[in-house]
C-alpha cells in the first residue's frame, strides 16, 4: 500500500510545481495589456489634450509677431502653420415671441471650431497633420445640449467654417451676412442668420495679443462683438424663433500650445449701453495671473486695458463633480466707471467632452447691466 | 481548537496509507474544477467573439459599400455623405498583411512568428465624433470592459503604430520586440478590444494609408454605420446614396444572439452535469473514507479529542485537497480549451457563421474561483457524511437496518416522480426551462434507481437457482452492493444517461441531416462562384438553376402583432424536380400549387418556431431587397400583402429565419446567392457524364456526393466539443464507480478469507468479485438506457426546439444504445482489474468498523 501513497504525493507536488509558474506567467501578460489600454486612454486638459505627445518638444512652427498684424478679411481663414487656432461664436439669445404674461426664454449658445497640429502621425496619404474639433452647446434655463465632433475645415472667399453638416457660411469674404446651421445630438436643429452693426475689433496691437507679462505667450486675436442673430431653434420638432446678440473670436497661436499655459478666465460682455468688454486672466506656470482686456465702444472704437485699468476678482464658486471652479466675478474698469458683478445665468454650465471646460452665459449687474459669456479653463474639476 | 494539527496530521497519515478515497476526492475535484474552467473559458471565447457578445461589432447597423470594383467608394463620397448629415458613417479600408516579429536574430529564427491578418483602417476622427459614449462603446469595446476609443494621442510614432485587436490575437504569436508588416511599418503590441474577429488588426486610416498605400490604389472598403438608426434614417441614407454605392443591411441580430445564448446554456448544462457527477463522486468518497477511518476517530475521541476538533481537522484536510486539485483542474480546463479551440473556431465559422475568440484566461481569478466553489460545495456536502459520522460516534454503531419502502410505496413514489419530470418536460417553453427539464429527467431517474435497483438485484437473486452457489453468491453480493453504493451508482447512471441521450440525439440528427441532404441536393453537381455561370460555359449537355437571395422582414398577419422578424429570402424553382427535392416538416393541402401560384410560401423551421406559425397561417412580407440593392418585385402581390404558409421545411444548421419564393419572382435575375445547381441533359439516356471542366475553371464545382461527404464531415466536427465533455464525464463516472465498489471490497475480506479457506481459488474469487460489480454496472446501465432515450427526446423536441429552432425525428438505434453501454462497462471492467488484482489477503479485522 505504500506505492499508491507515494504516487499521491508525487502527483500532488507535480501539480503544484506545474501550476504555480504557469499562472504567474499568464497573469503577468494580462497586466501589460491593461497598462497599454490605460496609456492610450490618457488625456489631458483643454490644450494639453490637444497636443498629447511624449516629450512636449514642439516641432518648429510659426510664431506670433507684432511685425505682422492681423489683416482682414484674409485672416478669417485658417493658419495651418500655427499650432492652435479657434473660431469661437457665442450668443445670448431670447425667444422672439414670448408667451403672454411671461418673460422671454433665455438661451446661451456656443459654436466653436478648434484646429490644432497633431504631430503624432507619420506622413500619410489619408490626411495632413491638421486636426479639427467642433463644439456645439445650447443652454436653456432648464436644459443643456452639448456635442463634440472631429475633422473639419475652414475656407475663405466666401468664408465658410464647417464640420460635416455643421456649417457657418458667409455670402462673401466677410463674416456676415452669413448663415450658421448645425445640429446638436441629432434632435436639435439650429439655424441663425447673422448680421453685424459694427466693425471687427483687433485686440492688443493690431491683433497681436499678449498673454503674459514677458510676451512669451501671445496670440493673434480679433473679435466681432456686434453680431445680430435671428433664427430658429428646433428641438424635437418644436420650433422656437430666437433673436439676440453674438460675439465672434478668432485666435491663433503656437506659443499657447505648451504645458506651462495653464488656462484662463475669459469674459465677453454685451452691456446695455451698447458697449462691449473683452477681458481675461491668463494663468502661466510660476507666474502671477496676467490680466488684460479690451473696452469696445458702441461705435466700434476700442481701448486696450492693462492690469492697471482692469481688475477681475473671484467672488463665488460652484462645484462640478466634486471640484470647485470660480464662477462669480467682480469686474472693475475705473476709467469707464464700470463696477459689475458677473454671475452665471444658470448653474452647471460645464461642457463635458473629450476636453472639458466651463463655458456659459452670464448676467451682468452693477453700474452697468448686460449679458455675456464666460469661459473658464484650467479650473477643470 | 487545541490539538487540531496533530489530528490533521493523523488524518493525512491515514490518507497516505489508504490513498484510494483521497485520490478519488482529488480526481473528482480536478474534474469538477477542470470542467468549470473549460466551460467558463469556452463561454468567454464565445462571448468575446461576435456571436456570443451579441454584437456584430463593426457591422452592427449595416454598411454602405460600393456595388462593384469598377466604381469604388471614394473619399469624396464619404465627405459628401457626412456633409449631408450622415455623421454616423465611419470610413474603413481593409487589406491583408503579413505580420512578423521585429528584426532580431532570435525572432528571425522563429519562423512560426509570422501571421497573416486583415489590417483594417478606421477613420478615428469620425469614431471620436460619435454623439455619445454609449454608441462609441457599442462600436468599439475594450477587453477590460471600458471604452477603448481612439484618442488623438493614439497614433503611430517611432515606436510603432498603435493598433487594436481581439484579446486572443496574440495567442501563439509572441514577439520580443515590436511587430512589423510587409512595408516595414512597426506595430506596437495591440490594445485588446472585444468584438473583433481574431485575425483582424485595427488602426487609424492615417496609419493605414502610408507609403505606397493610397486611397487610389486601395479605396475605402465600406462606410460602417454606427449607432442604431431607425427605418426613416436608413431610408434617407438610401435615397442619398449615389448610384455606385449601396446600403448593406446588418447581419441578422436576433439569430446570433439567441444562438449564442443557447450555445452558452448548453455548455453550462454540460458543465453542471459534470459538477453533479463530481459531487456524487465526492460524497461517495467521503462516506467511504470516513467509514474506513471510524475506528481511528473513535480512538481519538477516547483519547479526549473534542468532536469539534476532529470535524475541523477533517474539513481542513478537504480544503488541502482543494488547494491541490483546483489549480490542477484549472490547468486541465485550460489545456482542454486550448486543444478544442481550433475545433470551436471551425464550428463557429462553419455552423454559426460567427467567431470564436481564443480566450485569454485570468488564471489567478480562475483558480481562486474554482477553489472557492470547491470549498463551498464541499462544505455543503460535508454535512451529510459528518452527520452520519457524528451519529456513529454517539451510538458506537450505525444501525445496519435500513428503512425501505414497500412495493406500493415505491410504485406511488415512482408515479409522483415521473409525473413531476413529465410536468417539467411538457411545460418547457424556453431554452432555460428545456434545460431544467433535462435536469428533472436526470434527477427523477436517480430517484428511480435508488428506489428500484435494490429490488432489481433482489429479483436477480431470486432468479438464480440455489444449485449454483457461486452465481448465487455473485447475485447476493450485487444485491448487498446495490444498497451501499447508491451514490456511486447514481453518478454512473447520470453520466451514462447523458451519454446515451447525447448519442441518440446526435445519431438522430445525423440521420435526419443525411436524409435531408440526400433529398434536397437533387442536382448532380453544384457550382459556387461570385457571379452566375457565364452562358458560354453552359453547353448543350447541362442546364443551370441559379439561387438568388434577398432580405426582408416578416410578421404574422394579425392586427395586434407588430413584431417583425428579419428574414433571408431564397429563390426556389417550381418544376417537378424541385418539388420532389423539397423535404417538408409539415405542410398545408395544395401546398405546392399555392407556392407556384405565389399565394403561399415555404418557411424554414427556424422561422416557423420563432413566430410560432404553422401551415395555413397568414403572414405579411416587407419589401425584399437583394444585396446589390435591387427590390424584388412580387408581380401578383403588393408590398404588405399577405401570404399563406404553404409548408415548413427543415433547414438544419442554418441559424437564420428563411423563406422560399418561386424562382420566377427573381426576374430579371438579381441577388445571385453564389450558387447554381447543375443538371445534366439526357444523362439518363446516354449514361455519359457531361464535361464540366470549363465550368469548374470559372468557380468551384462540387459533385453532390462530395458535397454530402463534406457536409457530414462538418456535422461530425460540430459535436466534437460536447462529445469530448460527455465522454470525459462518462470516464470519470465509470472510474469513480469502479473505485467505489472496489473499495467496498475491503468489507468483504473476512468472508473472502473464509471462501479462500474453503478452497476457492484466488483467480476464481477475483472473477466472482468482478462479476458482482459488472452485474451491478449492467443493471445500472440497463436502467440508464430508457432514461437516455427519454433524455434524447427532451434534447430534440425541447432543447433543440427552443435553442436552435429546429427538430427532427427521434431515431433509436440498438447499435447506438448497446455501444454506449458496452463502452461504459468496458471502462469499468478495465479499471476494476487494477485494485482487485492487487487485493491484499491480509485483513486486520480490528480496523473495520461499519458506518
Amino acid at each position: 500500500m505504500r506505492k499508491p501513497a507515494v504516487l499521491v504525493l508525487i502527483i500532488s507536488f507535480a501539480l503544484f510545481l506545474v501550476t504555480l509558474p504557469a499562472f504567474l506567467l499568464i497573469t503577468g501578460s494580462g497586466d501589460s495589456d491593461t497598462d497599454e489600454a490605460a496609456d492610450t486612454a490618457r488625456a489631458g486638459g483643454i490644450f494639453s489634450g490637444l497636443n498629447m505627445h511624449e516629450s512636449r518638444k514642439l516641432p518648429q512652427s510659426a510664431t506670433v509677431s507684432a511685425d505682422r498684424p492681423v489683416v482682414l478679411p484674409d485672416d478669417h481663414g485658417s493658419h495651418p502653420a500655427f499650432r492652435l487656432e479657434w473660431w469661437y461664436l457665442t450668443f445670448v439669445l431670447e425667444n422672439a415671441q414670448p408667451e403672454a404674461g411671461s418673460g422671454p426664454d433665455k438661451y446661451g449658445l456656443q459654436f466653436t471650431l478648434f484646429r490644432f497640429i497633431n504631430d503624432g502621425y507619420e506622413p500619410n496619404n489619408w490626411a495632413d497633420n491638421q486636426w479639427w474639433m467642433g463644439h456645439a452647446s445650447l443652454h436653456s434655463t432648464v436644459s443643456h445640449e452639448f456635442e463634440e465632433r472631429f475633422a473639419a475645415g475652414v475656407t475663405t472667399a466666401p468664408f465658410s467654417a464647417f464640420i460635416d453638416n455643421w456649417r457657418w457660411q458667409a455670402e462673401g469674404s466677410a463674416l456676415t451676412p452669413s448663415e450658421l446651421k448645425f445640429t446638436i445630438n441629432r434632435h436639435m436643429d439650429i439655424t441663425l442668420s447673422l448680421t453685424t452693426n459694427g466693425p471687427p475689433v483687433l485686440h492688443g496691437q493690431q491683433g497681436y495679443s499678449t498673454k503674459s507679462a514677458s510676451e512669451q505667450y501671445r496670440s493673434y486675436y480679433y473679435s466681432q462683438p456686434f453680431i445680430q442673430a435671428n433664427g430658429v431653434i428646433n428641438s424635437h420638432g418644436e420650433k422656437t424663433e430666437v433673436t439676440g446678440s453674438g460675439w465672434f473670436d478668432h485666435e491663433w497661436s503656437s506659443q499657447l500650445a505648451s504645458d506651462d499655459a495653464l488656462g484662463w478666465e475669459w469674459f465677453s460682455l454685451h452691456l446695455d449701453n451698447g458697449d462691449k468688454v473683452m477681458a481675461f486672466r491668463m494663468h502661466v506656470n510660476n507666474q502671477p495671473p496676467y490680466v488684460t482686456g479690451t473696452y469696445i465702444f458702441s461705435d466700434g472704437r476700442s481701448e486696450t486695458l492693462s492690469k492697471e485699468d482692469l481688475s477681475l476678482i473671484p467672488d463665488g464658486a460652484e462645484t462640478f463633480h466634486g471640484r470647485t471652479a470660480q464662477v462669480r466675478w467682480n469686474m472693475k474698469i475705473p476709467s469707464k466707471n464700470l463696477d459689475v458683478n458677473i454671475s452665471p445665468f444658470k448653474a452647471g454650465q460645464w461642457n463635458e467632452g473629450r476636453f472639458s471646460y466651463y463655458e456659459g452665459r452670464v448676467n451682468v449687474e452693477g453700474t452697468h447691466l448686460g449679458q455675456g459669456f464666460m469661459e473658464l479653463t484650467g479650473q477643470n474639476p | 481548537m487545541h490539538g487540531l494539527f496533530p489530528v490533521l496530521h493523523v488524518f493525512l497519515r491515514m490518507a497516505l496509507t489508504r490513498p484510494w478515497q483521497p485520490l478519488l476526492i482529488l480526481m473528482a475535484l480536478l474534474v469538477a474544477t477542470g470542467g468549470l474552467s473549460a466551460v467558463w473559458l469556452i463561454n468567454e471565447g464565445a462571448r468575446q467573439g461576435e456571436l456570443a457578445s451579441g454584437s456584430p461589432g463593426f457591422f452592427a447597423a449595416g454598411t454602405v459599400s460600393p456595388r462593384s470594383d469598377v466604381e469604388p467608394l471614394t473619399k469624396q463620397d464619404y465627405i459628401r455623405l457626412r456633409k449631408q448629415g450622415f455623421t454616423g458613417l465611419i470610413g474603413i479600408s481593409q487589406r491583408d498583411i503579413t505580420l512578423s516579429c521585429g528584426d532580431t536574430g532570435n525572432d528571425r529564427k522563429q519562423s512560426k512568428n509570422v501571421k497573416t491578418v486583415t489590417l483594417t483602417g478606421i477613420d478615428e476622427t469620425a469614431l471620436m465624433s460619435l454623439p455619445d459614449k454609449t454608441v462609441q462603446s457599442r462600436t468599439f469595446n475594450s477587453a477590460s470592459g471600458g471604452s477603448a476609443l481612439f484618442e488623438p494621442g493614439n497614433r503611430g510614432n517611432t515606436s510603432g503604430i498603435v493598433s487594436y485587436a481581439a484579446p486572443g490575437f496574440m495567442t501563439g504569436f509572441t514577439c520580443d520586440n515590436q511587430m512589423l508588416y510587409g512595408d516595414g511599418t512597426a506595430v506596437r503590441q495591440p490594445v485588446s478590444v472585444q468584438g473583433l474577429p481574431e485575425d483582424m488588426l485595427v488602426t487609424g486610416l492615417q496609419n493605414f494609408y502610408r507609403k505606397e498605400i493610397t486611397p487610389d490604389n486601395t479605396p475605402l472598403s465600406a462606410l460602417i454605420i454606427a449607432g442604431d438608426p431607425d427605418d426613416q434614417q436608413i431610408a434617407q441614407l438610401k435615397s442619398a446614396l449615389p448610384a455606385h454605392l449601396t446600403f448593406i443591411p446588418p447581419p441578422v441580430q436576433a439569430e446570433t444572439g439567441t444562438l449564442s445564448a443557447s450555445f452558452r446554456l448548453n455548455l453550462q448544462a454540460m458543465g453542471l452535469l459534470m459538477a453533479v457527477v463530481a459531487l456524487f463522486i465526492i460524497l461517495n468518497a467521503l462516506m467511504l473514507m470516513y467509514r474506513a477511518r471510524l475506528a481511528t476517530i473513535i480512538r481519538l475521541r477516547q483519547l479526549g479529542t473534542a468532536k469539534q476538533t476532529i470535524l475541523t481537522a477533517l474539513f481542513a484536510e478537504l480544503i488541502l485537497y482543494c488547494f491541490i486539485a483546483a489549480p490542477a483542474g484549472v490547468l486541465c480546463g485550460l489545456g482542454l480549451t486550448r486543444a478544442l479551440t481550433p475545433v470551436l473556431q471551425s464550428v463557429f465559422a462553419g455552423l454559426f457563421d460567427g467567431v470564436f475568440v481564443s480566450p485569454s484566461p485570468f488564471i489567478v481569478q480562475m483558480v481562486l474561483l474554482a477553489w472557492l466553489i470547491s470549498v463551498i460545495a464541499l462544505a455543503i456536502f460535508f454535512v451529510i457524511p459528518v452527520k452520519q459520522l457524528s451519529g456513529a460516534l454517539s451510538l458506537r454503531r450505525f444501525s445496519e437496518s435500513q428503512t425501505t419502502l414497500s412495493v406500493t410505496g415505491r410504485l406511488f413514489t415512482t408515479v409522483i416522480v415521473t409525473g413531476i419530470a413529465a410536468g417539467f418536460v411538457f411545460n418547457a417553453d424556453s431554452t432555460l426551462t428545456a434545460l431544467v427539464s433535462t435536469g428533472a429527467v436526470l434527477l427523477s431517474g436517480c430517484v428511480l434507481v435508488i428506489l428500484w435497483l435494490p429490488a432489481l438485484t433482489a429479483m436477480v437473486c431470486k432468479l438464480v437457482p440455489s444449485s449454483m452457489p457461486v452465481l448465487s453468491y455473485v447475485a447476493a453480493g450485487t444485491h448487498r452492493l446495490s444498497a451501499k453504493s447508491k451514490l456511486a451508482v447514481c453518478a454512473f447512471f447520470i453520466a451514462l444517461t447523458a451519454n446515451t441521450g447525447m448519442n441518440v440525439m446526435t445519431d438522430s440528427f445525423r440521420q435526419a441531416t443525411e436524409d435531408w441532404l440526400m433529398q434536397r441536393l437533387s442536382a448532380p453537381a453544384y457550382f459556387y462562384s461570385d457571379a452566375p455561370s457565364p452562358p458560354e460555359l453552359i453547353n448543350d449537355e447541362i442546364q443551370t438553376r441559379s439561387v438568388y437571395e434577398g432580405r426582408g422582414t416578416i410578421r404574422l398577419n394579425v392586427p395586434s402583432t407588430e413584431r417583425r422578424l428579419a428574414v433571408s429570402v431564397k429563390s426556389f424553382p417550381v418544376d417537378d424536380i424541385a418539388r420532389k427535392s423539397l423535404a417538408l416538416y409539415s405542410f398545408a393541402e395544395q401546398a405546392w400549387s399555392q407556392f407556384r401560384s405565389r399565394q403561399g410560401i415555404f418557411v424554414n423551421q427556424q422561422l416557423a418556431f420563432r413566430l410560432n406559425i404553422k401551415p395555413g397561417d397568414s403572414v405579411v412580407l416587407s419589401d425584399i431587397q437583394t444585396d446589390d440593392g435591387t427590390l424584388v418585385s412580387l408581380p401578383d402581390k403588393s408590398s404588405g400583402e399577405a401570404f399563406l404558409i404553404a409548408g415548413i421545411y427543415p433547414d438544419y444548421g442554418n441559424p437564420e429565419a428563411q423563406l422560399l419564393l418561386p424562382l420566377p419572382v427573381f426576374s430579371p435575375p438579381s441577388g445571385y446567392a453564389g450558387l447554381s445547381a447543375i443538371y445534366y441533359n439526357n444523362h439518363a439516356f446516354s449514361g455519359q457524364k457531361p464535361d464540366l471542366s470549363e465550368l469548374a475553371s470559372a468557380g468551384t464545382l462540387y459533385f453532390t456526393g462530395e458535397l454530402i461527404t463534406r457536409s457530414m464531415a462538418t456535422f461530425d466536427r460540430t459535436f466534437v466539443v460536447t462529445d469530448a465533455l460527455n465522454v470525459a464525464t462518462l470516464l470519470v463516472a465509470g472510474l469513480a464507480f469502479a473505485i467505489s465498489v472496489s473499495v467496498l471490497t475491503l468489507e468483504l475480506r473476512p468472508e473472502l478469507n473464509v471462501l479462500r479457506a474453503m478452497g476457492v481459488g484466488q483467480w476464481r474469487l477475483r472473477l466472482v468479485l468482478i462479476f458482482q460489480y459488472m452485474l451491478l454496472c449492467l443493471l445500472a446501465g440497463l436502467m440508464a438506457l430508457p432514461a437516455g432515450i427519454v433524455l434524447a427526446h427532451v434534447f430534440i423536441f425541447q432543447v433543440n426546439r427552443y435553442a436552435f429552432y429546429w427538430v427532427y425525428p427521434l431515431n433509436v438505434s440498438v447499435d447506438v444504445l448497446l455501444s454506449g453501454l458496452m463502452l461504459s462497462m468496458a471502462v469499468v471492467f478495465i479499471i476494476l482489474l487494477l485494485p482487485l488484482g492487487k487485493m491484499n489477503a491480509k485483513v486486520d479485522l480490528r480496523q473495520e468498523e461499519g458506518l
